[in-house]
């Protein structure tokens, strides 16, 4: 009966994580382009002014495979700000609402725990993990192939998304360094964003030394989403191998792209959480140009100083470009200016 | 279980909606919630391998089985929510 509880469980979150993927894909479901709050945002005063809004890209939601396009930061109108109230409110239910059945998740671990083994064991046994990895390479076998056989485009990011979670377990499981091997392939020199984000995501939580020197080469690439991946990728990094992989999501900082910038910001200011992070984000903030990266980099800070940051994130901002400073004003007042 | 199940299905429908609206551009602060959500998912998921490893019973072991593989699927989503281009 407890197995075929936990079939519907299963089955219930699967479905309602491929609802939500559909419904956040292109399609009869969402028709519309929802508002960016930052970027291509009329600013205050050039509503004021009556400053017409921002053009709508042409292209819409259209991308390689009906994913969205490639190219982040693409100007867009603004909603009001009813619109986005409500948006943002959906978005916090649903991770709430998430965060319960974790809760409950854990719970129910628990008691299974409890009732099936005292071990206490952090790390499987030599002959538990052969047998990990033996079940993680027949699960992966013919996915691999699939990858192998897929045509470019959308059949191979198709196969990049399938493989996604197996390959994740076989690099968990101590898997061969070539699987490495196909994810570079993928991220390099796949057709598609979603087929190059896919392969740099499948790493993600993994912490090997050889995927940290993949992400950190992924951190070079020279597509935006893989770099962008690759960053947040490096900010997941546990052990011995953490404070090089720190190091490459600090230089992501530095990254050409404003959502790489904003991403990496994000990720030392949540991930990483190291307050000692706190003064290469600012100094990066009083050059920042981007207001999108820009209130990423306020809203991190104000993480790692709760004490003072608000404060240091006004003062790093004071030379920055008017749009900037209303987008940090925008982070200061809202709900990160007053958490920790 | 069954309070695992009603609340599972709750959830979905409820993340159903929150993704329905990923396409539209996170706030600083949301993307910062997202990463602290999957942050417990990454936790759950571990503890779930743990009892995997541990478990006696194969009813058992296939459930932290399908909880895991749930559990990354979730990740995956929330990692590609991350990222509105």
């Amino acid at each position: 009966m407890r197995a075929r509880e936990a079939g519907l469980l299963a089955a219930g979150l699967v479905v309602g994580a491929f609802l939500g993927w559909t419904s956040s894909r292109p399609g009869e479901g969402d028709p519309v382009r929802r508002p960016d709050r930052t970027e291509g945002r009329p600013t205050p005063s050039a509503v004021r002014r009556g400053a017409p809004s921002a053009p709508v890209p042409p292209s819409g939601l259209d991308g390689p495979e009906g994913l969205p396009p490639e190219e982040p930061g693409v100007p867009r109108p603004a909603g009001s700000p009813g619109e986005a109230a409500l948006r943002g409110l959906k978005v916090k239910a649903g991770l709430l609402g998430l965060e319960a059945s974790l809760l409950a998740a854990r719970g129910e671990i628990a008691a299974l725990d409890a009732g099936e083994s005292k071990a206490p064991a952090s790390s499987p046994s030599p002959g538990k993990a052969a047998e990990n990895l033996a079940e993680a390479e027949r699960l992966a076998a013919p996915l691999l192939d699939g990858w192998r056989q897929a045509a470019p485009g959308a059949e191979r990011a198709s196969a990049m998304r399938a493989l996604l979670g197996p390959v994740r377990r076989l690099l968990e499981a101590g898997g061969a360094a070539e699987n490495l091997a196909v994810l570079e392939e993928s991220a390099e020199r796949g057709a598609s964003a979603a087929e190059r984000r896919w392969a740099v995501i499948a790493t993600h939580t993994v912490s090997r030394s050889d995927v940290v020197d993949f992400l950190l080469a992924r951190a070079a690439s020279p597509h935006p989403e893989v770099r962008f991946y690759a960053v947040e990728g490096l900010a997941w990094v546990r052990g011995d191998d953490r404070p090089r992989a720190v190091e490459g999501v600090v230089r992501g900082l530095e990254d050409a792209d404003p959502t790489v910038r904003e991403i990496a910001a994000i990720s030392l200011g949540t991930l990483v959480a190291d307050p000692a992070n706190a003064e290469a984000i600012l100094a990066r903030l009083s050059r920042e140009d981007s207001p999108r990266a820009a209130q990423g980099m306020a809203v991190a800070v104000l993480r790692l100083d709760s004490t003072r940051g608000r404060d240091r994130v006004a003062a790093a901002a004071e030379g920055c470009p008017s749009e900037v400073r209303e987008a940090v004003t925008e982070a200061l007042s809202g709900p990160a200016a007053g958490k920790r | 279980m069954k309070g695992f199940i009603k609340r599972a299905a709750a959830t979905a429908l409820v993340g159903a909606l929150a993704t329905g609206v990923a396409l539209a551009d996170l706030t600083a602060m949301e993307k910062v919630q997202i990463l602290e959500v999957k942050a417990k998912v990454q936790e759950v998921k571990m503890e779930a391998a743990r009892l995997k490893d541990a478990a006696k019973s194969q009813e058992a072991k296939d459930l932290a089985q399908q909880v895991v593989q749930t559990l990354d699927d979730i990740h995956a989503i929330l990692e590609d929510i991350l990222r509105n281009d």
